[in-house]
């Protein structure tokens, strides 16, 4: 039951919120995430670099938005290494063997290593209790409905039960302001997808700190994702949105492989396609021409259809 | 007199929702000196508590009637008045300095509850004034209950108008009234259901402002201010029944589809309000979780659709 004062304590929380920013360093998926970007130039030609592309940038994607470690199913590390190993046997001196390889590495170092986020959830939660009524004072805001239950089986087993777990979607039918909102990686890539491009994925998700159930909101960003850019957080112009005050005490400088991954791993419109009419190839067999980007053609069966768009 | 913004349960009153109150109240009464078709854009924390809380403030307005249709009162004319404790629809039969006679009634004294309705208004029944609200109309108006049901009805002919999602700000009101019984909030703001119980409630809710073409009776009406509450009521909304009225519209940030109006506005890319009263342009200053944007909507084509 929503009582008035819950509600004012909604509008007060957005009065001022206050965002801590803490930057993690985590060189072992800063390492995966290089390797990854190093086979954007391939997707276009080649299914498992784009298969490899986004795996790796999925297992960033959970890695850096919950405490979850990288041994964890969810992350599929281990699928990834095993995908690239069999490629490798099956695919001798192909020529994405060096990229492949480097991927390769840097995962299993990944995979050996601990979750630097997962040690910041750890401090950050023992900060936080429970009111007077029983109810936890902090939240923990996972970015996706399927990773709710792996993210609460780990916080039950580090002992840190006093924080509840929600999705945005549970959050916004809440009506009860808490102290601390709890949250980890960056917005426009966290709450992203195939089917929503960063930018509006942050301008949807932006009301989780100009409109938060809580006064504070403890925020962890990876050291090489982008800065967090206030303006896109609000949904009217810059003159007309109060300032948000926020406490970045990282590195603010923007690094050239944070911007690529951020902006044209994810970005939809980076590979255009061109479908053109069915033609009928030298060799008889049917099949459906597309031209990339790079003005290469591709032949595609007319019933199997193009792979899957990335 | 305004009152104080306080609270008796809940603390005292959260500045954003305070700020949205002297908005409201002002752009009430600053309409006649604002550019026709404006657009008050405010995007807030929650939904909840902010229609009311802006109806508050817009009810709280000295609106003057300035020579409204609904005060030529003639012999003939279709009225909405008070009389024998009820609200009535009757044809005036008969007018003079001293009374008025209409459905068998004889009135004297101040017409100030009597409303000419304009020609198509549909007919209704007569409505008896309940009896819950009473006192607190009555202690809100700083009036005797024996004349409290007349002084409703006389500050009932230009209503305040929420559109979308009536029945969540039905329980905002009340919300807001169990809060703090001395703002008299049910009194004052008694939310009436649909555009024709105009002339019998301060406030009226409708799921979407209608367009012309479904009420033009309407036309001959002013409403004190259009309140629009979320993103449905937007979308579904005509904004361009009375383009002398601003519309103050209120989108929750929480909502994915209020998101997706505020970029649509953006997209727009209608001019931004300049010429707007001093006191109305401090109050649109972002603050206190608010966003707030004036734009001016370019006046429609009268018969766009001819053009395709």
């Amino acid at each position: 039951v929503t009582t008035i004062g819950d509600v004012f304590a909604l509008w007060r929380a957005a009065e001022q919120p206050t965002v801590m920013v803490t930057r993690l360093p985590w060189p072992e998926l800063e390492a995966v995430t290089n390797a990854a970007i190093g086979l954007r130039p391939s997707v276009e030609r080649s299914t498992v670099a784009a298969e490899m592309l986004r795996g790796a940038l999925s297992t960033r994607q959970l890695l850096s938005a919950t405490p979850l470690p990288p041994n964890d199913g969810l992350a599929g590390i281990s699928y990834l290494v095993r995908r690239i190993n069999e490629f490798l046997e099956g695919h001798p001196g192909h020529s994405l063997d060096k990229s492949l390889r480097a991927l390769q590495s840097s995962l299993v170092a990944l995979l050996a290593s601990s979750s630097i986020v997962g040690e910041w959830f750890a401090n950050v939660l023992s900060e936080y209790g429970e009111d007077e009524n029983g109810t936890p004072e902090a939240v923990v805001v996972v970015p996706r409905r399927a990773w709710v239950q792996a993210v609460r089986a780990w916080l039950h087993k580090e002992e840190l039960t006093c924080a509840d777990v929600m999705t945005p979607g549970d959050l916004r039918q809440c009506c009860t302001a808490r102290k601390a909102l709890i949250l980890a990686g960056h917005p426009s890539s966290s709450f992203s997808s195939g089917w929503k491009a960063p930018d509006v994925a942050i301008r949807e998700h932006g009301w989780l700190f100009t409109a938060p159930p809580a006064g504070t909101i403890r925020l962890a960003l990876t050291a090489d994702a982008p800065l967090l850019d206030e303006a896109a957080l609000w949904l009217a112009p810059s003159q007309d949105h109060p300032i948000l005050a926020i406490e970045d005490h990282g590195p603010r400088r923007e690094t050239p492989s944070s911007h690529q991954w951020v902006t044209n791993t994810f970005d939809a419109t980076f590979v255009r396609r061109t479908p053109r009419q069915h033609v009928d190839t030298d060799d008889g067999v049917p099949a459906i021409e597309v031209v990339t980007a790079s003005r290469h053609s591709i032949f595609f069966n007319p019933e199997l259809g193009p792979r899957r768009k990335l | 007199m305004v009152p104080k913004a306080q609270a008796g349960r809940g603390g005292n009153i959260p500045t954003g929702l305070i700020r949205l109150r002297e908005v409201s109240q002002c752009l009430t009464e600053s309409a006649c000196n604002v550019e026709r078709n404006l657009r008050i854009l405010v995007t807030v924390p929650t939904l909840r508590l902010a229609g009311a809380v802006a109806a508050l403030g817009s009810v709280l307005a000295e609106d003057a009637c300035r020579g409204c249709a609904h005060q030529y009162l003639e012999a003939g004319a279709r009225i909405s008045a008070w009389a024998s404790g009820r609200f009535v629809d009757a044809t005036l039969s008969y007018i003079d300095d001293q009374e008025a006679c209409f459905g068998g009634l004889r009135l004297r004294g101040k017409r100030d509850s009597m409303h000419r309705l304009p020609s198509g208004f549909p007919e209704r029944a007569d409505a008896r004034f309940p009896d819950e609200i009473r006192a607190d109309v009555a202690a809100g108006l700083a009036c005797t209950l024996g004349i409290a049901g007349q002084r409703h009805s006389a500050r009932c002919p230009h209503p305040v108008i929420v559109a979308g999602e009536p029945k969540a700000f039905r329980d905002d009101v009340e919300a807001l009234a169990a809060c703090d019984t001395r703002l008299h909030i049910r009194g004052r703001l008694d939310p009436g259901h649909g555009l024709t119980d105009w002339f019998r409630h301060p406030v009226l809710r409708v799921h979407a402002i209608p367009e012309l073409s479904e009420a033009p009776w309407a036309a001959e009406l002013r409403p004190r201010l259009l309140i629009v509450r979320g993103s449905v009521g937007w979308m579904a909304s005509s904004r361009r029944l009375w383009p002398g009225v601003p519309i103050l519209a209120l989108i929750s940030r929480r909502s994915p589809a209020g998101c997706e109006v505020a970029a649509t506005i953006r997209a727009f890319g209608w001019p931004r309000a300049i010429a707007l009263p001093p006191a109305l342009s401090d109050l649109l200053r972002p603050g206190h979780g608010l966003e707030v944007s004036a734009y001016v909507e370019p006046e429609a084509a009268p018969h766009d659709e001819d053009l395709w």
